[in-house]
């Protein structure tokens, strides 16, 4: 593999560096995927709880390489046609209406009706090529002369028959469309593929073994620490760390959806808002519901909220 | 073969024994990634090696 930006993947501390210049601050292990992503030309499959920043590391990717990044949401019920090609039926309609009088031309003189396909058969299928195909994400990703980052997001919302479907493409970069033959990848530039699941279901083992497996966990403090510092640069040093050791503490505690990064950030971006220097009980309460998305999370809380809080204060 | 990769190999039958599912393609995949990782670096060597043996959520810190 040879893309534009290759030296950006030297290794792993200059991967971690370039993410660290587009605001994305990841971990080692993070940064080790994509690094063998890349050299070992595989597809890294990330699972991890919601808003950990797994769609956003493809992004990332993508805007590291400046490569397209070309993305299928996938969803239940989502199909061949809707992933990799579709035939553009009403394209089709519309040329064999334009082309009556030139089909009477052709086939004038023909006598029966076994005559005249015959003379049909010599024109080949053009209505099955490629001018008539609309490509769906995964064609298009192949598709690309110049590598792109292609993004299957959420595989788990889709079917087990789609799993089976995305094995070719995963495992060789290719796929076979019947009418057409065999479309492969430009085998120096082949798409950096990422994988994304929230666990939902058990993915399966075929899947699994075409690809790197990263689990993405909830960050360390001090990790978490640096992506609000990142995301939120106005942020005073001594509110984000009360805030993420209270985001911490509330992690360890038993709540139908935890508070994820994303929710981190959005509360960093709520107090600094409403000018807060320091966490105090009444304000936690009041801003409760951007972290916390259950109204039963947002009880269960209230209770211990001035422990909590003082804790999260003295830890500062 | 170098005894880089029969130590792998004795590696993964370890890796079996402890319940993680390895298969010949991913042990092949190992042994490429050791050529790209090399072993001087043990911590990032540990990180790779992670990434393409253990598909379990769970069973990361194992291996």
């Amino acid at each position: 593999m040879a893309i534009k930006h290759e030296h950006k993947l030297k290794d792993v501390d200059t991967i971690r560096d370039h993410f660290e210049s587009r605001n994305y601050i990841c971990s080692v292990e993070i940064a080790t995927a994509v690094f063998l992503a890349y050299y070992l030309e595989k597809p890294v499959l990330i699972e991890g709880p919601p808003g950990v920043g797994k769609t956003e590391l493809a992004k990332t990717t993508a805007d590291m390489l400046e490569l397209p990044c070309v993305r299928l949401q996938c969803y239940e019920g989502l199909d061949e046609s809707k992933a990799i090609y579709e035939w553009k039926y009403g394209k089709q309609l519309l040329y064999t209406q334009v082309l009556k009088e030139t089909l009477g031309e052709i086939l004038d003189g023909a006598r029966g009706l076994a005559e005249s396909v015959k003379k049909l058969h010599g024109f080949g299928d053009i209505f099955f090529s490629e001018d008539f195909l609309e490509p769906r994400p995964l064609l298009k990703a192949l598709n690309e002369e110049e590598s792109c980052v292609l993004l299957i997001d959420e595989v788990d919302k889709s079917d087990h028959e789609f799993e089976s479907l995305l094995l070719e493409m995963l495992s060789d970069y290719q796929l076979s469309i019947p009418e057409i033959g065999t479309v492969k990848a430009n085998p120096d530039k082949k798409p950096l593929v990422f994988l994304t699941s929230n666990n939902t279901r058990e993915i399966s083992d075929a899947l699994k073994r075409r690809c790197l497996h990263l689990y993405i966990p909830f960050p360390e403090a001090e990790l978490e620490r640096q992506i609000v510092q990142a995301r939120v640069p106005d942020i005073p040093p001594r509110l984000n760390q009360q805030l993420v050791a209270f985001i911490q503490e509330l992690r360890e505690m038993d709540l139908k959806k935890l508070p994820a990064i994303s929710e981190t950030i959005d509360w960093a971006r709520t107090l600094l808002l409403l000018h807060t220097e320091s966490l105090d009980a009444d304000l936690v309460r009041q801003t409760l519901n951007v972290i916390l998305k259950f109204q039963e999370d947002i009880e269960t809380v209230q209770t211990e909220l001035q422990g909590v809080t003082s804790r999260a204060i003295k830890a500062s | 073969m170098s005894q880089i990769h029969d130590t792998l190999v004795s590696f993964v039958k370890v890796l079996r024994t402890a319940d993680i599912k390895v298969s010949p393609a991913e042990t092949l995949d190992a042994m490429e990634t050791l050529d790209i990782v090399g072993l001087e670096d043990r911590e990032f060597l540990k990180n790779s090696l992670s990434l393409v043996l253990s598909k379990k959520p769970g069973r990361k810190r194992n291996v």
